[in-house]
């Protein structure tokens, strides 16, 4: 239990957690180091959840949106995406590892592509190894 | 638009010529009151709201010392209700910058305000600006005369040796020293607004850009630049990386006085002051036992880069973050290499006009590509 990758998934209600909820009604599995939370969008998403979860240890942060162009309320998205290009540029000055971070825009019928990413996720985070901060005394 | 004077003061200090300015401006009624820094009680120099033009001989605008960025000060002066009366601000340009994004972040009305910035060669830490004055030394001379003759001054605090604005980008009215003869300082209007209060004070409309001022800025530019370059370097070679990273921030006792210091800072209530991160004591015994053993209180890393990203965009660079700090974390280096990055990222330079939204409040559809992953 101890060595199994953890990822943290902030996804959003309309679209990428009703692609979760798809995949697993239509039964695709998927690597169980996803541990989703539902956000209303991902516009709310404050970037300090973001780091809060990779201070913690966690060894992925996974947000996912609507398509661009196809969010829920305009244009959350657009901003999300904004927000996670300033989290990934600071990691990547102080020398963390800034593709700990994915974003991607799933829309609410693509269950398959959810699972696919899921994988794929996993698969390369795991490839990485856990998380440098997650042994340190600092938080 | 620009309109100028030349003010001469043959035989005086350029200090006691702006005091008289100061007091040409109270005298005539065109500002009810200035804010600028004064002489307090002891001798140090902090932000004053002068009314009275008999105790003009109390304003210190060309110490070299900044004890705090008073765009902060304006803030909370004009929050509640902006003033009745027309109050002048005389700040320094890392000053009026800030102005410029809590202007954007709605947090300063500038109702009745007129700002006026004036040129800063820079600014010593508070022990060596102590040093000088309890030496006998005139640190205004000292630093004027030498940056004049085209020499830095190492002693000056870091981000003032890697500053890029000696000069304001923006006023209402601007005060200019630098690279000009001993005999004569510069008032230049930028706005309608500071065209009004310099009216009659001398012969308007003159051409007032010296080749040779421009040339000295020119250099001391160039100088700024290498500095904030030295700067950049010493930050990929010397804190990056999580050991690195850690090492600096090993000091730091989350006193938060650097969230307290910045001016961009602005929430009423910061994330880390509220509920979200009071932990119970079975979360702090999780943590601990996620890793074995966990420093105590959490979240310092946490903290600092949670402030990078909430505003790196808006960062001016007045180094107010490490100078407020005890314990001697580098928070402005971290601090300059990251904002540089950021505001790269959406080519975006504080400070410099109103009519540019900060990027965090606006977007483009497209752009960014390389943060979001491809579809499949």
């Amino acid at each position: 239990m101890k060595d199994e990758i953890k990822v943290i998934g902030f996804f959003c209600h309309w679209c990428t957690s009703t692609a979760a909820d798809l995949a697993g009604t239509t039964r695709k599995e998927y690597p169980a180091s996803i541990r989703p939370i539902r956000v209303m969008c991902t516009g709310t998403v404050d970037p300090v959840y973001v780091l809060d979860a990779l201070v913690k240890g966690a060894d992925a942060v996974w947000v996912g949106g609507c398509n661009l162009g196809e969010c829920h309320y305009v244009n959350g998205n657009y901003k999300a995406r904004r927000r996670i290009g300033i989290i990934k540029t600071i990691l990547d000055v102080l020398g963390l590892d800034s593709e700990r971070i994915y974003l991607t825009w799933i829309s609410a019928s693509e269950g398959p592509q959810f699972a696919e990413w899921a994988k794929r996720i996993t698969e390369e985070v795991e490839k990485k190894g856990r998380n440098p901060l997650g042994d340190k005394l600092t938080t | 638009m620009t309109q100028g004077v030349f003010m001469e003061y043959k035989g005086k200090k350029l200090a006691d010529a702006l005091q008289d300015f100061w007091q040409e401006l109270l005298d005539r009624g065109v500002v009810k009151a200035l804010l600028l820094p004064m002489e307090m009680e002891g001798g140090l120099v902090a932000p004053g709201l002068l009314t009275d033009p008999d105790r003009k001989g109390e304003s210190r605008v060309l110490a070299p010392y900044m004890p705090l960025n008073t765009a902060r000060v304006l803030q909370q002066m004009t929050k509640t209700m902006p003033p009745s009366e027309r109050v002048a601000a005389v700040l320094r340009p890392c000053e009026a910058r800030a102005l410029v994004e809590l202007v954007k972040l709605k947090q300063i009305a500038l109702n009745n305000l007129t700002v006026i910035s004036i040129d800063c060669p820079g600014t010593y830490p508070l022990a060596e600006y102590k040093r000088m004055v309890e030496s006998g030394e005139d640190p205004v001379a000292l630093l004027v005369d030498k940056v004049n003759q085209g020499a830095e001054d190492e002693q000056l605090r870091e981000s003032c040796k890697a500053c890029l604005y000696p000069v304001a980008p923006w006023a209402d009215i601007r005060i200019g020293f630098l690279g000009l003869d001993k005999e004569r300082f510069l008032i230049e209007a930028l706005t309608q607004g500071g065209a009004q209060v310099i009216r009659g004070l001398g012969p308007e409309d003159r051409d007032v850009h010296l080749k040779k001022r421009e040339q000295f800025l020119e250099q001391l530019q160039a100088k700024r630049k290498a500095g904030e370059q030295r700067l950049l370097e010493q930050q990929q070679k010397d804190l990056r990386g999580p050991d690195k990273l850690l090492s600096a921030l090993s000091s730091c006792v989350s006193c938060h006085n650097c969230m307290t210091l910045c001016p961009i800072c602005y929430c009423k209530e910061c994330f880390f002051n509220s509920p979200t991160f009071e932990m119970e004591a079975d979360r702090y015994m999780g943590l601990a036992k996620s890793r074995g053993a966990a420093r105590m209180p959490a979240d310092i890393l946490l903290f600092h880069i949670t402030r990078m990203a909430h505003m790196a965009t808006s960062c001016v660079a007045c180094g107010m973050c490490e100078e407020a700090c005890p314990m001697g974390v580098p928070v402005f280096r971290l601090f300059k290499a990251v904002s540089a990055k950021v505001q790269a990222l959406f080519t975006y330079e504080p400070g410099m006009r109103f009519e540019e939204e900060i990027p965090i409040a606006t977007f483009r559809e497209e752009e960014l590509e390389e943060v979001q992953e491809s579809k499949i």
